[in-house]
């Protein structure tokens, strides 16, 4: 076979074949790309839409996401409604209302959104009680799925935290929250100065766990 | 059971029914049982098993659908070394199983099934059973059962069903002797002769250990007889392991003679790799009042404008979610974009993204969006969506249901709207890369493959116009090594691929094309040229296919000559006007059944029935088959047309967004009878992505 080509050997043929991997291209489908990523890892240019925000010195966000062991900064996209959407460099965001998680996307588990004005409002009021919370995550059907939660707010007491050399000092809230099959507690570090969270350790889900924020100030 | 009961809990949450009779155990046939032996149990409903098992000189491979909750079928390749010729041959064997559970265990009763091994192959493993399982004291699953055929060669005792006719009492000879009428179904056999009783008991030590033990009630005639296996005891024992990601291993102890191993991997297509997946988020919806800052949006001045235009403004951010824009409309408060998907397997992700571009982008005024899809120029669906109901519900908690439901999905215009934008038409789509291709089961070598260079190139004249090429040179493989030569009594419209195979470069198709829309809820499309790699002449097809129904029918029809083996440009004699009527419905739950009543390209009449449980992410899995008026003895080998066929979209293993999909149909022999032309983008599977069920289906990835 292969009578056009000669093929001496089996080495050649497969040489042959790495080079139509390597040099194959394509206007229309990104096969090709999704093999090369698989071949060159790591090699993701930055998002197009984070060029723009990174020269306009967009706010910045800290975060951490222990179970991958991967730390970052999140650039902010926008506001609208009150919610914020921070931006990574692949692509990925958090949207976050007045810092308290409210959905995720290209992180590999979606939480497509939630309903947490409860939670929001006892943080911030510093207030300890029982709230309901609300995720809706998108599944590997591409359906998606609504979990409640009940969660125990309480007030930790005044920590200081130390953000870019100034310290601080916080109410710690914590929430903790499950229904029958998940459990996972929040905290938050709510500055004393401005009623704004400074820090954060916030759970998006089973598979990505838990996210660490922690503010950069400008 | 255990370990479903708690899968079934993470994945679910809250309260969880679990139901008895879920195997977590697959036999040496691969299917839910025993060793040797089944048991009544099923698999969790949608699982794909894949087992391989080795003992002696067998080895069985198996892959098992649970494609009802309560049932599955199997599709088996074995090996049985010197198995003919009184052990000097060995033997290749395909057998299909069906399992049915007749009844669910309850806390107090068994649950019941009935099974057929074997029943459409060559008889080596052809029997059947009925099955009783109970599960005793939590970790005890005990097993009784009848079987017929093999399943019936020890101790065996007159047949019980005898009562209700002699013509029970005795089992015709099955198929085994003449390979030219295997395949044929064998219900004339089915419960007939002797029966014999089996049973055995799995212990669960714990969540992922299990011991068995059995009393088998195959005696292994043949293989005895051949001389390739020893039977000292009816007993079997083994013991199996269940790691957490749905791999197995087992071990056995058999027959009192051999010991065995077994791996086998459970999936559920349901879970995709990463849920969500990894691709990166669509742009937040600004709000309203920074998006009519934009240059764009801000009236002319002095007639000058610097600066993009909204439609430039607008094609390069859909370009940048892999949405190419075609055509543009905006009038007052309405505002129309048609786009092609080039990236996102879920059309309704495509369409969510694209009212977000239109929402950053277009001038406040503008309060209802539409959206068309489209494929080559031909606009197939179009959904409205007002821009208040995006913003409102862009972070809602429930935004996946209430956009859908607010969203309106409708029939697309029958030709592109407003503008046609500067560059959609002519327009050159093009790949180079590697192919691959496999065939299976050929008796001296069971598995050919072969990998090469191809060219891919698709010129778009206009919409609906497009001329095509694809071009392969082979590389490396076994794929044309095959000597067989074919022995089909029909025109060999299929049996000598062998001979199409030996060619050094091919040009696989060369076709124009057209495509449009004669009417509302109709597609047409007419195609010329080197339809396939066998074949070359003219197709011409016609779909009615209302956006939101469940049932589309279709017609079509074609005059085609066979090409010449070097699959250059030249035709052979054979020339054939083959045609079929079809009917695509889509039934409850994930099934999607089609009918093609008509005529084949060996100039036999017959239809096809297939039918597939098309999971919401893609996933795809289905058999058919084809009956036409060539008998069992002419069509040969296998008797009729029959397969299994796959599909899994790229983005399912990657978490990558991508329109591509791995296909593959198994196939347990290519023969002549009921053979299909293979003409490209059949209309029903064209637009079948882009209708209302699939969108409304996948309508979860709208916000993703």
């Amino acid at each position: 076979m292969g009578a056009l080509f000669p093929m001496k050997s089996l080495f050649q043929a497969l040489t042959a074949v790495a080079i139509i991997v390597v040099t194959g291209c394509s206007n229309t489908s990104d096969e090709l790309d999704q093999i090369s990523s698989v071949l060159r890892p790591g090699q993701q240019q930055p998002v197009a839409r984070s060029v723009p925000l990174l020269s306009a010195n967009a706010p910045q966000l800290l975060v951490a996401f222990p179970k991958i062991e991967s730390l970052g900064v999140m650039l902010l996209e926008g506001r609208r409604d009150g919610v914020e959407t921070w931006l990574s460099a692949e692509g990925a965001t958090l949207t976050l209302q007045r810092g308290m998680l409210r959905s995720s996307r290209g992180l590999g588990q979606g939480l497509l959104a939630s309903e947490i004005s409860q939670s929001v409002d006892m943080v911030f009021a510093g207030r300890a009680g029982t709230v309901h919370r609300f995720h809706t995550y998108l599944n590997g059907n591409n359906e998606t799925e609504t979990r409640t939660y009940v969660c125990q707010i309480e007030d930790r007491g005044i920590h200081t935290v130390v953000i870019g050399g100034m310290s601080m000092d916080t109410r710690l809230m914590a929430e903790d929250c499950q229904n029958l099959d998940q459990q996972f507690l929040n905290l938050y570090w709510v500055s004393r100065a401005n009623n704004q969270i400074v820090q954060s350790r916030q759970w998006l889900g089973d598979l990505v766990g838990v996210v660490s924020t922690r503010v950069i100030p400008q | 059971m255990r370990t479903y009961c708690g899968l079934t809990a993470a994945v679910v949450g809250g309260v969880v029914w679990c139901s008895p009779g879920l195997a977590q155990n697959l036999s040496t046939y691969g299917t839910p049982g025993l060793i040797d032996m089944p048991t009544a149990e099923v698999l969790p409903d949608g699982s794909l098993a894949m087992t391989t098992s080795m003992f002696k000189s067998t080895n069985r491979n198996t892959l098992t659908f649970q494609m009802l909750p309560w049932v599955y079928g199997s599709f088996r390749y074995a090996y049985l070394k010197d198995y003919l010729s009184n052990g000097t041959e060995s033997l290749y064997d395909r057998s299909f199983d069906l399992h049915f559970q007749l009844r669910e265990e309850t806390k107090n009763s068994p649950a019941f099934a009935l099974g057929l091994r074997d029943f459409g192959g060559t008889g080596v493993y052809a029997s059947e059973y009925i099955v009783a399982s109970k599960t005793v004291a939590d970790r005890f699953v005990v097993t009784g059962g009848m079987g017929w055929g093999r399943l019936a060669g020890r101790n065996s005792f007159s047949n019980p069903l005898g009562v209700f006719g002699d013509r029970f009492d005795t089992r015709p000879a099955s198929n085994t002797g003449g390979i030219s009428s295997t395949g044929q179904l064998d219900f004339g056999n089915w419960f007939r002769g002797d029966a014999a009783l089996f049973g055995g008991v799995r212990w669960d030590v714990n969540e992922r250990l299990s011991l068995l033990a059995e009393y088998s009630s195959d005696n292994y005639e043949q293989e005895v007889s051949a001389g390739i296996f020893e039977q000292n005891s009816p007993f079997n024992f083994g013991v199996n392991y269940r790691f957490k990601n749905g791999v197995a291993l087992s071990g056995y102890y058999m027959y009192g003679s051999t010991v065995g191993a077994q791996l086998s991997y459970v999936l559920d297509p349901r879970k995709a790799v990463t849920p969500g997946g990894v691709g990166k988020a669509a742009p937040m919806l600004q709000p309203l009042d920074r998006v009519a800052l934009a240059s764009w949006n801000l009236p002319e001045e002095q007639g000058s404008r610097s600066g993009p235009s909204v439609e430039q403004v607008l094609q390069a951010r859909l370009q940048d979610q892999g949405l190419r824009l075609v055509a543009f409309s905006a009038s007052g408060a309405q505002a129309s974009v048609s786009i092609e998907n080039d990236r996102f397997g879920a059309n309704a992700q495509a369409l969510g993204r694209a009212a977000r571009v239109m929402g950053n982008t277009l001038d406040p005024q503008v309060s209802d969006f539409t959206v068309s899809l489209v494929r080559q120029g031909v606009p197939i669906t179009s959904v409205h969506t007002s821009r208040s109901d995006l913003s409102e519900l862009e972070t809602d908690v429930d935004g996946t249901w209430k956009s859908q439901a607010r969203a309106q999905i409708i029939d697309a215009p029958l030709s592109l709207q407003g503008s046609t934008v500067e560059g959609a038409f002519p327009r050159l789509d093009y790949r180079f890369g590697p192919y691959s291709r496999l065939s299976f089961f050929d008796p001296d070598q069971p598995l050919r493959y072969e990998v090469g260079a191809e060219l891919q190139a698709d010129y778009q004249v206009q919409p609906g116009l497009m001329m095509s090429a694809v071009v392969q040179v082979p590389i490396i493989g076994n794929l044309a090594d095959s000597s067989r030569t074919s022995d089909s009594v029909l025109q060999h419209v299929r049996s000598d691929w062998a001979l199409y195979a030996q060619s050094d470069i091919r040009i696989n198709t060369m076709t124009a094309e057209y495509i449009w829309r004669p009417g509302s809820d109709l597609f047409a499309r007419v195609t010329g040229g080197y339809l396939e790699e066998m074949f070359g002449g003219v197709s011409a097809e016609l779909l009615w296919y209302p956006v939101g129904s469940r049932l589309a029918l279709g017609g079509e029809i074609n005059y085609v000559k066979q090409r010449d083996f070097d699959m250059l440009f030249g035709l052979q004699d054979y020339g054939v006007l083959t045609g079929h009527a079809s009917a695509y419905y889509d039934l409850r739950g994930d099934y999607q059944a089609q009918v093609d009543v008509g005529r084949y390209l060996a100039g036999d009449v017959g239809a096809t029935f297939a039918v597939d449980r098309v999971f919401n992410n893609g996933v795809k899995i289905g058999a058919f088959f084809t009956l036409t008026d060539v008998s069992a003895d002419d069509f040969g080998e296998g008797s009729f047309d029959k397969g299994i066929r796959m599909e899994v979209p790229v983005s399912w293993l990657t978490g990558k967004p991508s329109r591509g999909t791995l296909k593959q149909t198994i196939r347990p022999i290519l023969r002549d009878g009921g053979a299909r032309l293979n003409v490209r983008n059949r209309l029903f599977k064209y637009t079948t992505d882009e209708r209302a069920s699939r969108l409304t289906g996948q309508w979860g990835r709208y916000f993703r």
